[in-house]
């Protein structure tokens, strides 16, 4: 069994960590070589990894080992155009986080590149690997909901921009200073940019497009954050069903500024995704994330927690690398785990008719 | 223990047990057929009754949560009822009930309806924003299934726990003939419903002052013109804002 040889970029994507132990996991995978933003070594520990070789470029490691197949684009959101460029141009196949690039003339290039170059682009969306997500799928499709009239999500989490400091830098995370209104000292790349997931959700399960989205941004939760944090979002899909998407960094997290461990949840949940789907027959309740159990500590300083369930049985992670390099090598695989960049596009766009929404004011139509 | 059958025993429990005298005759009049609240006849008024105002999560959220989480900015309110209660009175409801938990008024509105089925944004006047999503498609007999979520500057509060669903049930009972579940939340209105018991609550606390019916009286306008504005903001489609002039 041929094994293909992997990089990682960058190590600044949340992500990134996940994927690179699933890498070492993964029989038909080889790391390579990683590269790493400043001060990410330290932060994540990656000491951890031993002998595979460290670079502070992603250049110079991508000069080093010409034998890299296949990369782990897990850079901060404005470094992904270079990354997948890099990437392509060698014919490298690329794994990209789940903001590939909010500038669509970015984005673009990006499907260009992977079409000219031949390479397999697959997008890490993990809310893809739930078996809620199919059973919930399966139920409305059955007709046991009857006529869907509306779906609502909303995918809470902390915000990560104590130990991840790119993410509240609009330029980092959206791309450019872009703020939220004419005047605002708020700025887009904040917890709309980082959960795409329940736009993709809502997509997947009815298999609409969007018609038209309204969003507004609440006053921010977090008096440190320079993007939005706390938002809402009201539309409708092609197909009539009402929707309503809240991807708010709802949940308080730890002050870290090293992430030693996942302890970083404060209150209430570290991630919630939940939906009801409202039919004429019946509606559903869904926690699309698990509740597992909760924790309760007195020292060294009092701590309730309650964790959503490391979601599945099996190593999806690792699934999902795997059926990236049967994609690779051409072999078929099942399972609908990774999109397209060219079919994930749609979800790029609603994001960004969001903050138009929020900017103006006004219901966008898409 | 004496078992109380319908609202207007509850009420007549809560007066006796608190032994209150000296209540004149009052009557329950019920929501009819496009009615936006059930009233309460009483002292030559008809005085609308915002039960839900009663509700003890609601207040607690309001009074006591509230008040403990910094600056608040946004509330979030899932509601599910069957049809025979309307769609336009959940949303009445809800719309009072975002105007409690954020301490505002409505500023302007925006909304999508498919059905029975609604999402509506509500900017407050003071900046906080409510997102409602209501739907009255509940097949009767089903139990009302809300969420009602506030969030602060420095903390947040939820009138389910978290990790919840669904509205929790004081007993589960797990028998030949599948799931069986009790809540009685009121030792004096024992048998009623956590909604009659809130109901009754409701009209014991009018019938004996604590409640100020006439400023819920004057308030039906302002209740009315924000239903109104909702509406129109659904009538339009998202495709303007229905602004309120209240």
């Amino acid at each position: 069994m041929k094994k293909v040889n992997f990089a990682v970029m960058m190590f600044e994507n949340g992500h990134a960590p996940y994927l690179m132990d699933a890498l070492l996991r993964e029989e038909r995978a080889n790391v390579v070589a990683i590269s790493v933003a400043p001060r990410y070594y330290e932060i994540l520990n990656l000491k951890k990894y031993g002998d595979i070789p460290v670079y502070y470029s992603d250049r110079e490691m991508l000069e080093a080992h010409p034998e890299i197949e296949a990369c782990v684009c897990g850079g901060a959101n404005h470094r992904h155009m270079e990354e997948f460029r890099m990437c392509a141009e060698r014919g490298i196949h690329v794994i990209s986080m789940k903001v590939p690039s909010l500038d669509m003339s970015e984005y673009d290039e990006m499907i260009r590149l992977s079409a000219e170059h031949k390479i397999v682009c697959s997008i890490e969306l993990e809310m893809r690997w739930h078996a809620e997500v199919y059973r919930l799928k399966e139920l409305i499709r059955s007709g046991a909901l009857g006529k869907v009239q509306s779906f609502n999500a909303f995918n809470y989490s902390h915000f990560p921009m104590w130990w991840n400091t790119w993410m509240n830098d609009a330029e980092a995370s959206y791309g450019k200073r872009v703020p939220l209104w004419p005047g605002s000292r708020r700025f887009r790349g904040g917890a709309l940019t980082d959960h795409p997931h329940i736009f993709d959700l809502a997509r997947f399960l009815f298999e609409s497009d969007y018609e038209c989205v309204y969003a507004e941004a609440a006053p921010s939760i977090r008096e440190d954050a320079e993007v939005e944090d706390l938002l809402t979002i009201i539309g409708k899909l092609k197909n009539g069903v009402v929707i309503s998407l809240d991807p708010s960094y709802a949940n308080r997290e730890k002050k870290l500024f090293k992430r030693i461990s996942d302890d970083f949840s404060h209150y209430p949940r570290c991630v919630e995704v939940e939906c009801s789907v409202f039919g004429d027959r019946a509606c559903a309740l869904v926690d699309l994330y698990g509740s597992a159990l909760y924790a309760f500590q007195a020292k060294p300083e009092l701590t309730y927690e309650v964790w959503g369930a490391d979601p599945q049985f099996n190593d999806v992670r690792k699934l999902f690398l795997r059926n990236f390099i049967k994609q690779i090598n051409g072999e078929k695989f099942e399972g609908d785990m990774a999109v397209s960049l060219d079919k994930y596009r749609p979800i790029m766009d609603v994001v960004n008719a969001c903050y138009e929404s929020i900017s103006t004011g006004k219901v966008v139509y898409l | 223990m004496k078992k109380i059958t319908t609202v207007e025993e509850g009420v007549k429990e809560l007066l006796e047990v608190n032994e209150i005298k000296g209540v004149g005759p009052w009557r329950l009049v019920l929501a009819g057929e496009g009615g936006l609240t059930d009233r309460l006849e009483y002292d030559g008024k008809s005085i609308p009754l915002y039960f839900w105002r009663s509700d003890p999560r609601l207040r607690n959220l309001a009074c006591k949560v509230a008040p403990r989480i910094g600056e608040l900015c946004a509330s979030k309110q899932t509601c599910a009822v069957p049809r025979s209660f309307g769609f336009e009175r959940l949303l009445f409801m809800e719309l009072d009930t975002a105007c409690m938990l954020l301490s505002s008024r409505p500023s302007h509105m925006v909304a999508f309806r498919n059905g029975e089925a609604i999402n509506c944004i509500c900017h407050m006047q003071n900046d906080t924003v409510a997102t409602l999503e209501l739907t009255s498609a509940l097949p009767e007999g089903t139990r009302w299934q809300r969420k009602h979520a506030i969030f602060g500057t420095e903390g947040m509060g939820c009138d389910q726990p978290v990790g919840r669903k669904i509205e929790s049930e004081a007993i589960y009972l797990f028998g030949e003939n599948g799931l069986d579940v009790h809540t009685d939340i009121s030792m004096f209105t024992y048998g009623l419903s956590p909604l009659q018991t809130t109901m009754a609550d409701c009209i014991y606390q009018i019938l004996t002052g604590k409640i100020d019916a006439g400023k819920w009286a004057e308030e039906e306008s302002s209740l009315n013109a924000w239903l109104s504005m909702a509406l129109a903001a659904v009538d339009a489609d998202g495709r303007v804002f229905a602004r309120s002039g209240q």
